[in-house]
């Protein structure tokens, strides 16, 4: 009982802590953004790395996820005799948690855990105090660049991750099983709006700077060795998806709020 | 030009520096020599301010820099320059763009006089015509040329040297002692350089420093070093650890 007690008590002050650091990591990147100028070789680099290089699996993740989404429905709403109805909930779904959603997953999968990798070899490979030595200033060198990119990379790989679902979906409904596209698209118009967008882009916003910071912060605390940078990795890729579906329960909630 | 008083630091609750009192003067060669794990490459990154210290004082030229935070300490670093003693390589970079990288990225000079400045740096340490392989391309010593080339590009005031000839074969720990003699008479620049190898340090120093548990147990010339009859000074530059060669015989 007591060993448990002492556990949890270990647990909640890592996570203070962790929390804690987070939001120093936080204040250092935006105090560097005012300060220092932006290296902009840098973040082109980094959003060619975070966001080009990762639409192919934005755009495969989305178009199945629509096309799978809008078959199960339809698969209940033909027998209901509303199968027209199918498009706005495929479209609201998509827009407004399947995409942000599940391509915040798959980058935190493949971005995330990559930057946190390359960041802590270069902190165990003494690159970083290398950077350092040589009178450059590593946040804004590596950190501001990889955080901007992904932040700003999110809610367009995201719109793309919207956009190719609704397509995946028409293309299962519409010419696939037959739904009157007519209706389809009347009905999908008719129910989805501007602030479905909106509640997916902003959550984009939120998710991309979720993972940026998570990556970020176990990349420059891993521990020694090999088994250091595999545990960065690992450890940025699960906390950011841990993180960016309990705080999507939240987002959904005060979001709709805000927007109906 | 540097000057160390009563530094204590501990890492993990283990106490490493125990009051360092440390002067090191404009123009001179210090070698810190100590036993491994003693606390000699922490000095480097405390007198670079890579490392916080737990309390005492770091002056570099009549400014006290304890506690100065990281964008306080840049435009001091750029009078500094560091040799790591795996070289800290940036292993995504080619050997010329590592050269080159203070130049490019900090000082923002044009690529032309960036190629130019790279190829001199390169031929000083005799790497002329290796920009273009990448740090994974090179042999150890290589790999340290490089990261001295990379350091002294920008002609610092104060060079810090860790372990420059670890891992290396007597001649081309030769050879870099050689390049860290030239560098500093050509430049007139201050060197500090920690080493277990007393041959590098007898060949380099004007002074050397030994580091014993956690202070500084005596700052001398070398051949005022090699005249001590003190045990501790003794064993210590003559190798002998006093453990048994085999077991049950005295050492």
């Amino acid at each position: 009982m007591k060993n448990l007690a002492a556990k949890t008590g270990a647990l909640t002050l890592s996570l203070f802590r962790s929390t804690g650091e987070l939001c120093f990591l936080l204040k250092d990147i935006l105090q560097t953004l005012c300060t220092y100028p932006l290296r902009c070789r840098q973040l082109l680099r980094q959003i060619l790395a975070v966001g080009i290089r990762s639409q192919t699996i934005v755009l495969i993740t989305g178009a199945f996820t629509g096309a799978v989404f809008t078959a199960q429905i339809l698969f209940k709403f033909r027998d209901l005799g509303m199968a027209s109805a199918t498009g706005p909930v495929a479209a609201v779904a998509m827009l407004r948690e399947l995409g942000p959603v599940l391509c915040a997953l798959m980058i935190a999968g493949r971005v995330g855990s990559a930057m946190a990798a390359e960041l802590s070899a270069m902190k165990l490979g003494e690159q970083i105090d290398a950077l350092r030595a040589l009178a450059i200033y590593p946040t804004q060198y590596l950190v501001v660049p990889r955080f901007l990119a992904l932040v700003l990379s999110m809610p367009l790989l995201v719109a793309l991750s919207m956009m190719i679902g609704i397509a995946a979906g028409y293309v299962v409904a519409v010419p696939i099983m037959g739904v009157d596209e007519t209706y389809y698209i009347h009905n999908t118009k008719q129910w989805t709006g501007l602030e479905d967008v909106g509640i997916g882009l902003i959550k984009a916003f939120f998710f991309g700077t979720i993972i940026a910071l998570v990556s970020i912060y176990k990349g420059l605390n891993a521990k020694q060795g090999a088994e250091g940078v595999g545990q960065a990795a690992t450890d940025a890729m699960v906390h950011s998806s841990i993180i960016v579906l309990i705080s999507n329960f939240f987002f959904s909630f005060i979001l709709n709020a805000l927007f109906n | 030009m540097i000057r160390l008083k009563n530094l204590h630091k501990s890492i993990k609750r283990q106490k490493i520096l125990r009051g360092i009192d440390l002067t090191i003067e404009q123009g001179e060669k210090l070698v810190v020599i100590g036993r491994s794990g003693g606390g000699k490459s922490v000095l480097l990154k405390i007198i670079l301010g890579l490392m916080q210290i737990d309390s005492g004082e770091v002056w570099y030229e009549n400014t006290n820099v304890t506690g100065f935070k990281e964008q306080e300490l840049v435009p001091l670093r750029r009078e500094m320059g560091m040799v790591f003693q795996n070289g800290a390589l940036f292993d995504s970079m080619t050997v010329g763009e590592n050269v080159g990288f203070s130049l490019t990225e900090r000082d923002r000079l044009p690529a032309e006089e960036v190629k130019l400045r790279v190829t001199d740096a390169l031929a000083m340490v005799g790497l002329q015509g290796q920009e273009r392989k990448m740090p994974s391309e090179l042999s150890g010593g290589m790999r340290k040329r490089v990261a001295l080339a990379r350091a002294a590009i920008s002609k610092p005031k104060l060079m810090l040297f860790d372990e420059p000839t670890a891992g290396l074969d007597p001649m081309m720990s030769d050879s870099i002692n050689k390049l860290i003699i030239r560098l500093c008479q050509e430049r007139q620049m201050t060197a500090v350089v920690v080493t277990h190898d007393m041959v590098s340090a007898y060949e380099i120093a004007d002074k050397i420093a030994l580091l014993h548990e956690g202070k500084i147990y005596c700052q001398m010339t070398p051949k005022e070093l090699q005249a001590q009859t003190d045990p501790i000074i003794h064993d210590f530059i003559h190798g002998i650890s006093g453990e048994p060669a085999l077991a049950g015989k005295p050492a």
